[in-house]
């Protein structure tokens, strides 16, 4: 493909037919101006897509509805919160929204409909300066201007646990999947405190850590909004992570959540009806939003992040191959389904907007019949159906009946094997999972979780209880300002 | 005193209790179901992969007594191992239901006649009736001249088509209403995945379903293996040594499902359960009810008793969708020797645009 594109400067702009084009996207070429304008415009599209998100982003005035002072504050509550994670995507929803607000600002003189208060967050000590560094080197240049529009908070998602009012041991039976918990009220039966790595590092494979990893964040960003009274958070994601996600979804089971994930309509009932969730890249392309970040100078800011220059005129020549040496192996499933998309885009450039716009399509789950919709201790995720049921129901548990001496004889080695595991154990995992199969209550875990736990080596997981407590224990933040060292 | 030293027949290694099925405790685990990650003995391994097929056909009333049953036999191993097990269950748990084996002859040679070969051994190693049906004989044309004519592509498609209503005519033939596949779960995560990929929405909800009848079609199909795994029905097949025939069918899928196939693998690779689990996200799929749109979602209601004006087959279209199929090959047929005058020029009335017309036909 690069052939065709090296001689760049026989190339001009589809557009204004002025400039030289530099990014060739859908089949057309861009100058770097109009290409912004054209990712733009289809981010300020979502942001407009109904009544909800445009009373939040317009610049309200006295009209029949509202007084000035309501006008006034209705433009001062209308607060966002954008989760950076200094990947392409969410550095380029952030470059757009400084420039809708400079916009407004020149246009309503010093008015803005709404503000913004960018949420950072980390769980590794070591990553914490290079974010305090790009932070302020990004006020610096880019969000001068805007400082008292935009707002950088740091949190420690560490917190996880500390923050958690009540933890829950929840064990999986093998023989049933059914899952047990117990309430572990007094923590002592924990010996000493529990932190997120620890419990990351039972995941036997990238896949899990990195699930959990993205929820721990997910909730932390949540309960942030919930606690600070945000009427949306604007999710970075492109078209193509919007529809890794939806492929990543199914293939992990957890198809049933596909409706509540992509549901911008309605308010995020998992944290009281407070704000919505809005993806303003969803109709722009992974790759266009790599060449708007590279050719708008974002990429000196992108943390553990390559970008691809497949759209770009001018390649970068970096070396992509490094990415390339993971092995398939150590892919998480989310990779793996990008890859796909990455590879697929060329040929069949119409199957990421298809995946996405047919996730679209999907309603919530019916329920099973005589089952009452739950939710899951783990994820918050709906229960539409009961998972333990549905697995007992297609796998045999039992074995072939023991036949000769030596089979029982194998058999009763195994009983003492096992008899002795369990006397000899301290209070450690193995003694409270026991302990908790024998004296838990029943719990409801979704599809997901439940194969999750199955991959666990103990089987089990110690995790905060979900409850209104939990939400409204504070999450500490530290605000980030341009003079950091 | 002298103790003579056992007798090193009767010397055993003791086996690590670590090393045990973890199912019965008492036998060498020589299986890793990809499932649920046990590792199982082989005798448990029959017992749970049998048991499991009969729990689906009982907890979804696939059978009544006294049916007659057609197992779509192609001598591959889905299809061996279905015929198998289908006879075990029947006589084990007394379904009292009737087996026959039906293949079809698509005329694929060195393909169809060494399985056909194999079919014909299975049926006298099973002691169950055989049916077997030629395109030859059903649509007077054979596979090889269809991929001739229709071009390597599209053939797995056509295959598909003419296939299906191939059993369906000779079922009907026989008088059965009941055809039973070897369809297994690997098959039907893909159809999952595919669809989405394709944003085959009104396939979507039913991806999953065990039990499917097509338009204008009195002949019910059913799925027993929709929870087997590909690799169980291989090791099925492969440690009770049944017979069946190994070679996968000639004609490449097309292209894009290649692609989705080797998305699928990659996965498996990585979380082996992943096949059941995108099974257990396809049931859960439901469709938004479109706002506004009532009136499109009018209900075209098939009437029983409409007959193909060709070839008199049930149908819901004037004209049965083989029949249409055939026609198209009729047409390319002529148009590719004009094309042999004119090259360069594109082909509008190709078997790829009658494939599209068939396949909006089929919702
Ligand atoms: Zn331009
Ligand atoms: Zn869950
Ligand atoms: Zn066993
Ligand atoms: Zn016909």
């Amino acid at each position: 493909m690069s052939d065709s594109h090296s001689h760049s400067d026989i190339l001009l702009c589809q557009r204004c037919n002025k400039n030289h084009a530099s990014v060739i996207s859908r089949k057309e070429k861009f100058c770097t101006d109009c290409f912004r304008n054209f990712v733009s415009l289809k981010q300020r599209k979502q942001m407009m897509s109904d009544q909800y998100y445009q009373d939040i982003f317009k610049v309200m005035y006295k009209d029949k509805l509202r007084s000035e002072q309501d006008a006034h504050l209705q433009n001062l509550n209308s607060k966002i919160l954008v989760p950076l994670s200094f990947g392409s995507s969410s550095l380029v929803m952030l470059d757009i929204l400084n420039d809708t607000l400079l916009e407004q600002s020149i246009t309503h003189r010093g008015k803005t409909g709404f503000t913004v208060d960018v949420i950072i967050c980390f769980h590794d000590e070591q990553i914490q300066n290079q974010i305090k560094e790009n932070v302020s080197k990004l006020i610096n240049a880019k969000y001068k201007e805007n400082n008292q529009k935009i707002k950088f908070h740091l949190v420690d998602i560490n917190q996880f646990f500390d923050n958690s009012p009540h933890l829950q041991s929840l064990v999986l039976q093998e023989t049933d999947f059914l899952i047990k918990s117990l309430n572990l009220k007094d923590q002592s039966i924990i010996e000493k405190k529990l932190t997120l790595s620890e419990i990351l590092d039972q995941c036997s494979d990238r896949s899990t850590y990195q699930d959990l990893l993205a929820f721990v964040t997910k909730h932390a960003i949540k309960k942030y909004a919930f606690q600070h009274d945000f009427k949306a958070i604007l999710w970075g994601h492109s078209m193509t992570r919007l529809a890794d996600e939806v492929i990543s979804l199914i293939v992990k089971g957890r198809g049933s959540a596909i409706s509540s994930s992509l549901n911008t309509d309605d308010f995020d009932e998992n944290y009281g009806n407070k704000f919505k969730n809005l993806y303003p890249l969803k109709d722009i392309l992974l790759t266009e939003i790599d060449a708007y970040c590279y050719n708008s100078g974002l990429h000196n800011y992108l943390i553990n992040y390559n970008i691809q220059d497949a759209l770009l005129v001018n390649k970068i020549n970096q070396n992509t191959d490094k990415i390339q040496t993971n092995s398939l192996k150590n892919k998480t499933i989310n990779e793996l389904a990008r890859n796909y998309f990455e590879v697929i885009e060329g040929d069949y450039s119409n199957v990421i907007s298809t995946v996405v716009r047919t996730g679209d399509k999907l309603a919530e789950p019916k329920s099973q019949e005589n089952f009452k919709i739950s939710k899951c201790n783990l994820c918050m995720q709906k229960i539409y159906s009961d998972p333990s049921q549905w697995i007992t129901s297609i796998t045999e548990n039992k074995g072939h009946p023991l036949e000769t001496d030596e089979e029982k004889e194998n058999y009763q080695r195994w009983k003492n094997y096992n008899n002795d595991k369990l006397k000899n154990s301290e209070m450690d995992f193995f003694r409270l999972n026991e302990f908790v199969k024998e004296n838990g209550s029943k719990a409801c875990l979704c599809y997901g979780c439940t194969i999750t736990l199955n991959t666990f080596k103990d089987k089990s997981v110690v995790w905060p209880v979900h409850d209104d407590k939990e939400l409204n224990s504070v999450l500490e933040d530290y605000v980030l300002t341009d003079h950091e060292e | 005193m002298f103790t003579a030293p056992s007798d090193p027949v009767n010397v055993r290694k003791e086996l690590k209790v670590t090393q045990l099925c973890e199912l019965c405790h008492s036998r060498k685990a020589i299986i890793r179901r990809p499932k649920n990650l046990q590792k199982i003995c082989k005798l448990c391994f029959f017992h749970v992969f049998e048991t499991e097929i009969h729990e689906t056909i009982v907890s979804n009333d696939l059978f009544y007594r006294g049916e007659r049953v057609a197992v779509g036999a192609s001598g591959g191993k889905d299809s061996t191992v279905l015929a198998y097990v289908l006879k075990l269950l029947n006589e084990r748990h007394d379904y009292g239901i009737e087996i026959v084996l039906l293949s079809i002859d698509e005329g694929i040679v060195g393909y169809r006649d060494d399985s056909l070969a194999t079919v014909k051994r299975n049926q006298q190693q099973y002691q169950l009736p055989l049916e077997i049906f030629s395109y030859q004989d059903l649509y007077d044309w054979t596979m090889d001249d269809i991929v001739e004519t229709a071009g390597i592509r599209n053939s797995c498609t056509y295959c598909g088509v003419l296939r299906r209503q191939a059993l369906d005519r000779g079922a009907a033939k026989l008088e059965i209403k009941h055809v039973v596949t070897g369809h297994n779960a690997d098959d039907m995560a893909e159809t999952v995945l595919m669809n989405i990929l394709r944003g085959d929405v009104a396939r979507l909800e039913k991806s999953t379903s065990i039990m499917t009848s097509s338009t204008g079609s009195p002949i019910k199909r059913s799925k027993p293996f929709k929870y087997c795994y590909q690799k169980e029905i291989v090791l099925y097949a492969h440690y009770k040594k049944l017979d069946y025939f190994s070679t996968e069918c000639t004609y490449a899928p097309e292209a894009f499902r290649g692609t989705a196939r080797e998305l699928m693998k990659n996965f498996e690779a990585i979380r082996p359960s992943c096949i059941i689990d995108i099974i257990a996200s396809g049931e859960s799929f439901v469709l938004k009810q479109k706002m506004g749109k009532q009136n499109k979602k009018k209900i075209i209601t098939y009437n029983d008793g409409n007959r193909c004006e060709r070839c008199g087959y049930l149908s819901s279209n004037k004209i049965c969708k083989a029949c249409m199929l055939l026609e198209g090959l009729e047409k390319s047929r002529a148009q590719i020797k004009i094309q042999v005058q004119v090259p360069g020029e594109p082909q509008q009335e190709g078997p790829a645009k009658v494939l599209r017309t068939l396949e909006r036909l089929t919702f």
